[in-house]
């Protein structure tokens, strides 16, 4: 039987109002769908017949055996002569696409009435989300491209919507302007609300670093540590000391070993402090593992198939599964910080996660230190990171930070003077790109005697494509946050784990 | 709780959305540049279909012109705006250079996404009591 194709498109419609924060979007993920396999849509789908009529469907459809059924009302060419249908036979119709509205925490956090204080701590939780890989941004520095970040790689919905903050290794600013690239590579839609930079400037011998939170942070000198082992009590100085791509990740013995009683995994580091020190703050040059990818791509989206439209356009941006799905995420991925005191390690902070693609430089600022040593522990999931550096630096402090916005931007066909508008504030209008899509943006940062450390400050989501290996009848289970899911997640990591970076890399997408 | 969830859901939802519970396509301004002979125009009407060459919409000129289905070629569109999705006002569009993701943009807010046949246009035609399709081009 010949399988006919047809492209069904997810319009999501955003239009949420409190005062100032009116946001309105209307955003498109095809997918091509086989005619012969089941789909629930529970939210309004039109369809457009091949003899030009409209059916709107305003509780969704069922299709499946090559017939799309829902409680629908037909139209004719003119618009006269609607009737009413239960069942539309699937070589009628040549489009169809699905209505769903999103929440945006982004234009949520712009009411400031007291009432969504609650909410926005909630959604703010919700923020620690996932990733597959983001929009990718890439310097001229020199005459290869350099990987310089990947941006809010931890926002799947637009209910996840955040801020990111990276920071850029350019070393030389030509005539006082700064361009970069960004690129979607991956089959993926990205909308980018927000891109900044944010410039500190410094003295000669010091360093900045993005807090947790965001915030640039200078220091002084960074420290090496005196001893650095993981639970089994393995030596792993060599791994962590230096930023040299020697990198920590788990053994393959560790992974054969995961289970629901043993899945984190914890490394311990001492450290001797100077004294007349300043204050004192943890570094870590550090990226995800592939781990999170196969959370999201293997369990999160292919076992739930075709449902995993609906997971993401709908489901994700309800109130209560938005915040059970931050909470869960919340505590198990991403990383904690603990410091040894009072005779046991206590947690001093949480580092979320920050992508699998480009490395990423993190500080906390530590609380000051008990005696002339420092005891620190980091503990996350097994093997959820690679860790190329961790040191302590001392004399750490915030600096002043002057944000530069986006000045000029380029698509490889024309100039786009629209672009920076739509870039200059996290507000209702987006960049948004497809596979395969870049934007060269430039930002007038000016000449500086001064040594500067230059930030890019981003806020969006992306979305990703299914693909049509995930749609199939026999992925159908709907995902729970629970420790089960994680548990197939890290069996199935672990089978790939060796491969599956070169794989992911191999499937990007040619940016023109 | 409840009062927090309340007020950040104040506001549209889908299912008072008339883009998605209605037929029509979406609502859109188009200027139409000057040309040899003929002023700018404005139009406002329901957006048929976006093709390779031009817009097709089916409305009337702001100086009152009877309601029509209109071509518009690329080359004579100036600002199109999408602004009105039934009960609530978003401007998704507001392009003058016609690139191919915002011609998408368009097309997925537009009656006709599947594109209009000849047979499908010779209906409109004469649902609009029209003889032949209005042409706007250089």
């Amino acid at each position: 039987m010949i399988r006919k194709l047809f492209s069904c498109s997810i319009v999501l419609v955003l239009t949420l109002v409190i005062a100032s924060c009116i946001v309105h979007r209307v955003d498109i993920v095809p997918v091509d769908v086989s005619a012969q396999t089941p789909i629930l849509l529970s939210s309004p789908v039109k369809a457009h017949l091949i003899d030009g009529s409209t059916v709107v469907f305003p509780e969704g459809v069922n299709i499946y055996d090559g017939k799309v059924q829902g409680k629908g009302e037909r139209f004719d060419i003119a618009l006269e002569n609607n009737r009413f249908v239960d069942e539309i036979a699937l070589d009628d119709i040549a489009a169809m696409e699905s209505f769903q509205t999103p929440v945006s925490t982004g234009a949520t956090a712009a009411a400031s009435t007291a009432g969504t204080a609650g909410w926005l701590a909630l959604g703010a939780l919700a923020a620690f989300a996932l990733f597959g890989s983001c929009p990718t941004v890439y310097s001229g520095d020199s005459d290869v491209a350099l990987l310089e970040a990947e941006l809010f790689s931890y926002s799947i919905a637009p209910s996840f919507q955040a801020r990111d903050i990276d920071k850029l290794g350019l070393r030389h600013v030509q005539d006082g302007y700064v361009e970069l690239d960004v690129r979607n590579e991956m089959l993926e839609t990205h909308y980018i609300d927000q891109l900044e930079v944010l410039e500190i400037t410094h003295a000669a011998d010091q360093v900045a670093y993005p807090d947790s939170d965001g915030h640039p942070i200078l220091v002084g000198t960074t420290i090496e540590p005196v001893s650095a082992v993981d639970q089994y009590d393995r030596d792993i100085m060599s791994e962590v000391t230096a930023a040299d791509g020697q990198v920590w990740s788990a053994t393959s013995n560790r992974m054969a070993n995961v289970s629901p009683d043993d899945y984190h995994d914890s490394l311990d580091f001492e450290f001797n402090v100077p004294q007349n020190r300043g204050e004192i703050a943890l570094v870590l040059k550090m990226r995800n593992s592939m781990l999170n990818t196969v959370l999201l791509y293997d369990v999160m989206l292919k076992e739930q198939s075709f449902a995993a439209l609906d997971w993401m356009g709908h489901d994700l941006n309800h109130f209560g599964n938005r915040a059970e799905m931050g909470l869960w995420y919340r505590e198990n991925m991403g990383m904690t910080i603990s410091v040894w005191r009072d005779g046991r390690f206590r947690k001093a902070g949480q580092i979320a996660d920050q992508g699998p693609i480009a490395w990423s430089e993190r500080i906390l600022v530590l609380d000051a230190p008990e005696g002339n040593t420092v005891r620190v522990r980091l503990s996350f999931v097994a093997d959820n990171w690679r860790i190329d550096q961790v040191a302590l630096a001392i004399d750490a402090q915030r600096g002043k930070v002057r944000t530069i916005p986006v000045t000029t931007a380029q698509t490889p066909e024309m100039a786009r003077p629209d672009i920076p508008g739509f870039l200059a504030h996290a507000d209702d209008t987006y960049l948004i790109t497809r596979p395969g899509e870049s934007v060269q943006i430039g930002f007038d940062v000016g000449e500086s005697k001064q040594p500067r450390t230059f930030f890019l400050a981003s806020e969006g989501y992306y979305m990703e494509w299914m693909r049509s290996e995930w749609l199939t009848e026999e992925h159908r289970r709907k995902f729970e946050p629970t420790v089960d899911a994680l548990m197939r997640s890290l069996e199935l990591y672990a089978q790939k784990r060796d491969t599956y970076r070169d794989q992911f890399e191999s499937i990007k997408v040619s940016v023109r | 709780m409840a009062v927090s969830i309340s007020a950040c859901h104040v506001g549209p939802q889908i299912k008072d959305l008339d883009l998605a519970h209605n037929p029509e396509g979406a609502t859109v301004e188009v200027q139409v540049l000057a040309s040899e002979g003929q002023d700018k125009l404005k139009f406002e009407g329901e957006l048929l279909e976006i093709r390779s060459d031009g817009i097709i919409i089916s409305g009337a000129a702001a100086n009152g012109s009877a309601d029509e289905v209109i071509f518009v070629a690329w080359s004579r569109a100036g600002r199109v705006k999408a602004t009105r999705f039934g009960g609530y006002n978003a401007t998704i569009g507001r392009s003058l250079e016609w690139s191919p993701e915002t011609k998408e943009r368009f097309r997925l807010i537009s009656r006709f996404p599947q594109g209009i046949s000849p047979e499908m246009m010779d209906s409109l035609l004469v649902a609009h009591r029209q003889e032949r399709l209005s042409r706007f081009e250089l």
